[in-house]
């Protein structure tokens, strides 16, 4: 068990002339072969959109009634994203500035109520600095509802053995 | 000496007839986040100076300013291609501290990260090479190929680059047999695409008439100039962390670590494709052989309380225990290191007891290997300085940190 060392050589340097003729018709055959059926890791975004895997780090959302303001996700936030900021009397409700998250999940990870939550959007383009500021109610509602209520098609990827990956439409 | 001109987009000082002092970078990706001043004569490189620094981000001073487990964070901005093993070396050297150690469905988790992160890394720095050798479609296909890799990434760490997977005593997720069979897919993939790769780009004689015996680097060149990684192995030294240093779950597999002897960027090249193979055989023996149980260690675990356990029963995540926001390792020292798809990185650790570090070292292997671009190109003709850099697999973010 472990691993050991296994000396080996470059096979066939110095090609022959011979031998050159052949890769280059191998390379050109293997090339008009994608040429006809190419292998596709791109989709058409944003007509279509990918929604990733359960599970996936997106932006972080906020359920009120859970939360009991204990600032732990402030005080774990590498990132100085998440603060805590007064919401009524005596009441302390977290707030993420997506200008500096970086979406490790500590904060999600750490609340003790499971007052936070990933949704599985990550690509939002904001106007403003301003509007990069999640707090107060803003911070309670789910992207993921936005973005499957929308328009666009939506793409789940799938690994494959023959075609690497493949997007199906879930909708 | 005269003064600066511009000759085909790059700066240059003209010092005699014959003599010509050219500015190569630092634009992405010819160079990279970094550049290289080389005195030529003619277009042969008689001098070559290294100029790196550029994207340096005092990380080390930094962690002195932020809690351990915020750290993890930070230093896997070193490499965001191979960020599961830079944290791996991170979380190993401060579990030392914390006296803690990972069980061992952990362990095989964290190896499975590893192992992808080395495919995900070669394939990067295998494209990097293609398309600064001007072979475009290389560069498709491995950074193509690389993103099943990434995905496969993802479904494990819900992150794609920046896994922050690894903390003290565990790993923070669980995999689903599902992810097991998906990741299988994946590698029979890989691996079928690996036979194209040969006929496309390794045994292409374009790419073979701009590797062979170019930026030969001997044995004892590369033990004396401190080179680490797939680039050492490339010039025959026998030396891999995995095998000197056995972390994570490399002591419950059979794997083979190629050592090839020529040490040019050909060499290079087929190292680096055949420890992709070896990766495969890695990742195929943990799919086999993952054992069952937590992911967490018994220490941490019995911290959960009733919610964070259901959350763990339902969802396979761990919750962190509310210590972790202010870990305490007792005073002392540490280190960690892991082979990375690039080298060993090295991590010491200095606790004085406190809520953050009081030093922080990081040894990386882009830094030690970056050393090659003063003295690989020597001699070599200046069209042969794009195949020499891409050869070995040089990551400027990760060498300045
Ligand atoms: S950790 Fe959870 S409960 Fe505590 S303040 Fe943050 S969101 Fe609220
Ligand atoms: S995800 Fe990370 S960076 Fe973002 S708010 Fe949470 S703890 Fe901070």
């Amino acid at each position: 068990m472990g691993g050991k060392y296994v000396e080996k050589v470059v096979p066939s340097r110095n090609l022959s002339l011979l031998n050159k003729a052949k890769n280059h018709a191998e390379a050109l055959a293997l090339g008009a072969k994608f040429l006809v059926r190419p292998l596709r890791i791109t989709y058409r975004y944003p007509i279509v959109k990918e929604i990733p895997d359960q599970g996936y780090r997106g932006l972080i959302v906020l359920d009120d009634n859970k939360c009991i303001g204990c600032s732990l996700c402030a005080r774990i936030c590498p990132a100085s994203a998440m603060k805590m900021f007064q919401a009524g009397e005596k009441k302390l409700r977290p707030a993420v500035n997506y200008e500096r998250c970086v979406f490790c999940g500590y904060c999600v990870d750490i609340c003790p109520e499971n007052a936070l939550k990933h949704a599985r959007t990550h690509d939002v383009v904001f106007e403003s600095g301003e509007s990069m500021l999640y707090i107060g109610e803003k911070f309670t509602l789910d992207p993921d509802t936005q973005i499957l209520s929308g328009k666009v098609r939506i793409y789940r990827v799938r690994v494959d053995e023959k075609r690497g990956l493949i997007y199906e439409p879930i909708r | 000496m005269e003064q600066i001109n511009n000759v085909g987009g790059f700066s240059a000082k003209k010092v005699d007839d014959k003599t010509l002092i050219l500015f190569f970078g630092p634009q992405h990706p010819s160079s990279g986040h970094m550049r290289i001043i080389v005195k030529l004569d003619g277009d042969i490189i008689v001098e070559s100076d290294p100029d790196i620094g550029y994207v340096h981000r005092t990380m080390e001073k930094l962690s002195e300013t932020k809690e351990w487990i915020k750290n993890s964070v930070l230093f896997e901005r070193l490499a965001i291609l191979d960020a599961g093993n830079v944290t791996q070396a991170y979380i190993i050297a401060l579990e030392k501290l914390l006296n803690v150690e990972p069980p061992p469905r952990a362990l095989y988790l964290r190896t499975i990260l590893s192992e992808i992160n080395r495919i995900s890394s070669h394939l990067y720095g295998m494209g990097i090479f293609a398309i600064m050798i001007g072979s475009s479609t290389g560069y498709m296909w491995f950074f193509g190929d690389r993103e099943i890799m990434v995905q496969l990434a993802e479904r494990i760490t819900g992150s794609r680059l920046t896994h922050t997977y690894h903390i003290p005593g565990g790993v923070r997720r669980d995999v689903s047999n599902a992810f097991l069979e998906e990741l299988e897919k994946g590698l029979n993939y890989i691996e079928r695409r690996l036979k194209d790769y040969e006929v496309m780009f390794v045994n292409n004689p374009i790419i073979r008439s701009r590797l062979e015996n170019v930026g030969v680097l001997s044995r004892e060149r590369a033990i004396e100039l401190g080179v680490t990684g797939p680039n050492l192995r490339a010039s025959g030294v026998s030396y891999d962390v995995r095998v000197e240093e056995p972390y994570g779950a490399y002591q419950f597999v059979d794997f083979e670590v190629p050592v090839y002897k020529e040490g040019d960027a050909l060499a290079r090249t087929f190292q680096r494709f055949d420890e992709i193979r070896q990766s495969i055989s890695i990742l195929r023996q943990l799919i086999k052989s993952i054992p069952e149980g937590p992911v967490l260690n018994e220490k941490y675990l019995k911290l959960f309380t009733k919610k964070m356990k259901d959350i763990w029963d339902a969802e396979k995540r761990v919750k962190f225990p509310s210590i972790f926001a202010n870990l305490r390792p007792p005073a002392g020292k540490a280190y960690g290191r892991v082979e990375e798809g690039r080298g060993e990185i090295f991590f010491y650790l200095e606790s004085s007891g406190e809520a953050k570090p009081y030093r922080v070292r990081v040894v990386t292997p882009s830094f030690r290997n970056s050393i090659l671009l003063k003295y690989l190109p020597v001699g070599e003709r200046l069209a042969d300085l794009p195949a020499i850099y891409g050869s070995i697999d040089y990551f400027p973010p990760e060498a300045d940190r």
